[in-house]
């Protein structure tokens, strides 16, 4: 083909190509296995992407991290335990007890990668921040009801093989809960912290997504108050023992600070909600 | 007719989406990637979004694939806003080099999410893709080359088979040989499969023949947009003594001017008549066609006073600035 000027319009740059687009002098490779040159198949109708393929992705690319890591605390503290009870003398203290501080920051680190990992790939791929957010936020649910009952468990497991051993299953944290075998409390607090933080976590990581350094950064300060709430709330831990002692505070009734604690958390998944929502993608460089 | 007319008039395969824009601006605090662009691109044709570096092609196509909401103005994509459009946006794939996929995965955990996710997905045809580019289906895609992860990008996008395809400068890594089997598949398989295929490139010599249509921006504006075959026969370079070019072109849109010795090679935008073309033969000038990549060139070339106002640069056919 050439145009009015009287220049050619095909093959460049010597590849020998016999075709363009515009004209019908289509010439595919000689591979002749190339498949999907079936012209005419009637196509499948459009469709959204399905949120449980979302959800079910989210749960493989992050469910391997959060579940490695739940294998080490389990196996690191039997360990302590195996340990502790063949070194001395008078076993007396709940070694369960002393892995109850690093889930909450585990899951708020796990919060922070959620919108700068997983964001960008779904859209790409057609998902809208809608459906990432909601299935995000059932992921966050799952993972920190999850913390909760394996919280439980660990203490449940603990207290058989005390029990067993004629051990007692002394705990020296303040908690909820005055003995290990207070399931229903022991699930309240850790469901409810380790929530408060992975959706601050979220929170800070969809800041930083979105500002960048600087003003992630200043965001942190708004964004840490679901987890600050839900501390303040439940005031258990080395934290409420601190700020009990330092600031002369007292916790508010059980019911009240888990009523607070849900509505912190709440509130800070609206607010992660409405930024995720507005966030463009960042440029690839 | 154009192939892609043919196809569009197809009722048994669908045949792409349409884009279209109205005064879309785009915002990076006080600069404007993209200012007042008001565009349309038809469904079921190979579009080539041309510009320099930092023209706003990547921000157009991010708009576009609602990676990005428009700062003013608005985008339709099949007739509707992409931005938070389920429907839509599960109907475009817009391919940034390397793709958008996890660094921690391998080759084969990229294809089964493009699978899970992509409603057009043709799982043989990423296979065989996968052996064209002879892509290593067990490594992870962070120890990827630069080439192979463009290629890789190239075979999501492709495979994807999605109505409203995007590639932005998605196969720069790759070298002649893979991008020779990129265009080498991108002709048959959009044959197949007629949709929407708008390739962002500002290195136009490989892929010009592929092009329907064409869409040139700089600076976030619309520079000239229109079909391919028109908009090479709308440069012409006229050479010859520099006093008789000079005066040939008096009142023409000289888009670039080269001068060695006595002689000047004029590049002029527009079409000649024929009564000019005989003015120019008794002169004793020539007159050659200017390339897609050399029209480019000059359309965007920051010496050109036009590209000032970009939007304003060109007349619509030659006629004098």
């Amino acid at each position: 083909m050439t145009d009015a000027l009287g220049h050619g319009t095909t093959g460049t740059a010597g590849f020998g190509r016999t075709a363009r687009s515009g004209g019908v002098d289509v010439t595919p490779q000689d591979d002749s296995a190339q498949p999907g040159l079936d012209v005419g198949v009637p196509t499948p109708a459009p469709r959204d992407v399905p949120r449980s393929v979302v959800f079910r992705h989210l749960v493989q690319v992050q469910g391997r991290i959060v579940g490695l890591y739940w294998v080490i605390v389990v196996v690191a503290f039997a360990l302590i335990g195996a340990a502790y009870a063949f070194f001395s003398r008078n076993v007396e203290l709940s070694v369960w007890d002393w892995a109850t501080q690093s889930p909450k920051y585990f899951l708020l680190a796990m919060g922070t990668i959620l919108t700068a990992a997983y964001l960008p790939v779904f859209v790409a791929h057609g998902v809208t921040r809608r459906t990432f957010a909601l299935m995000a936020t059932v992921w966050v649910l799952l993972v920190t009801v999850s913390a909760g009952v394996i919280m439980a468990l660990g203490y449940l497991v603990e207290g058989f093989v005390y029990d067993a051993a004629g051990w007692p299953q002394a705990l020296t944290s303040p908690h909820l809960y005055d003995s290990a075998g207070e399931s229903v409390l022991i699930f309240t607090e850790f469901a409810l912290l380790t929530l408060g933080h992975m959706v601050t976590g979220w929170l800070i990581g969809t800041g930083y997504y979105r500002w960048g350094w600087w003003w992630g950064t200043a965001f942190m300060v708004p964004a840490l108050l679901p987890a600050v709430v839900v501390e303040l709330a439940l005031s258990t831990s080395w934290i409420g023992e601190l700020i009990e002692t330092v600031f002369d505070y007292s916790p508010p009734p059980l019911g009240f600070g888990v009523m607070i604690s849900l509505c912190g958390a709440a509130a800070g998944l609206v607010a992660t909600f409405t930024l995720v929502r507005t966030t463009p993608l960042r440029s690839k460089v | 007719m154009s192939l892609g007319v043919e196809m569009r008039e197809r009722d048994d395969v669908r045949v792409g989406l349409s884009v279209e824009t109205r005064n879309l601006t785009v915002r990076f605090g006080a600069t404007a990637a993209i200012n007042d662009l008001t565009i349309s691109l038809e469904p079921g044709k190979i579009h080539g979004l041309l510009g320099r570096n930092g023209s706003g092609k990547s921000t157009l196509a991010a708009t576009f694939a609602a990676f990005r909401a428009p700062t003013s103005g608005s985008v339709r994509v099949g007739g509707h806003d992409p931005y938070e459009h389920a429907r839509t946006a599960s109907q475009i794939c817009l391919i940034r080099e390397g793709g958008d996929i996890y660094d921690q995965q391998s080759v084969t955990c990229a294809l089964a999410l493009s699978r899970s996710m992509r409603p057009y997905w043709d799982e043989k045809y990423a296979k065989y893709l996968i052996r064209r580019f002879q892509l290593p289906l067990g490594k992870k895609a962070q120890r990827l080359s630069r080439g192979q992860r463009s290629a890789l990008g190239v075979t999501l996008g492709l495979a994807s088979r999605a109505p409203l395809t995007i590639f932005d400068e998605s196969y720069l890594g790759m070298d002649a040989p893979s991008r020779e089997i990129f265009y080498e598949e991108l002709l048959p398989d959009y044959v197949a499969h007629p949709r929407t295929i708008i390739v962002s490139t500002h290195l136009i010599g490989e892929v010009a023949s592929l092009f329907e249509e064409v869409l040139v921006i700089d600076r976030g504006r619309l520079v000239v947009q229109g079909d391919a075959d028109d908009l090479r026969t709308r440069g012409v370079e006229v050479v010859g003594p520099a006093a008789t070019v000079d005066r040939f072109v008096s009142g023409l849109t000289v888009l670039a001017e080269r001068r060695l010795g006595a002689t000047t090679s004029a590049t002029v935008y527009g079409r000649l008549n024929r009564e000019r073309e005989r003015d120019a033969a008794a002169a004793g000038l020539s007159l050659g066609p200017v390339g897609l990549q050399d029209l480019f060139i000059h359309l965007t070339s920051p010496d050109d006073p036009a590209i000032g106002d970009p939007a304003a640069a060109l007349p619509p056919d030659g006629a004098s600035r």
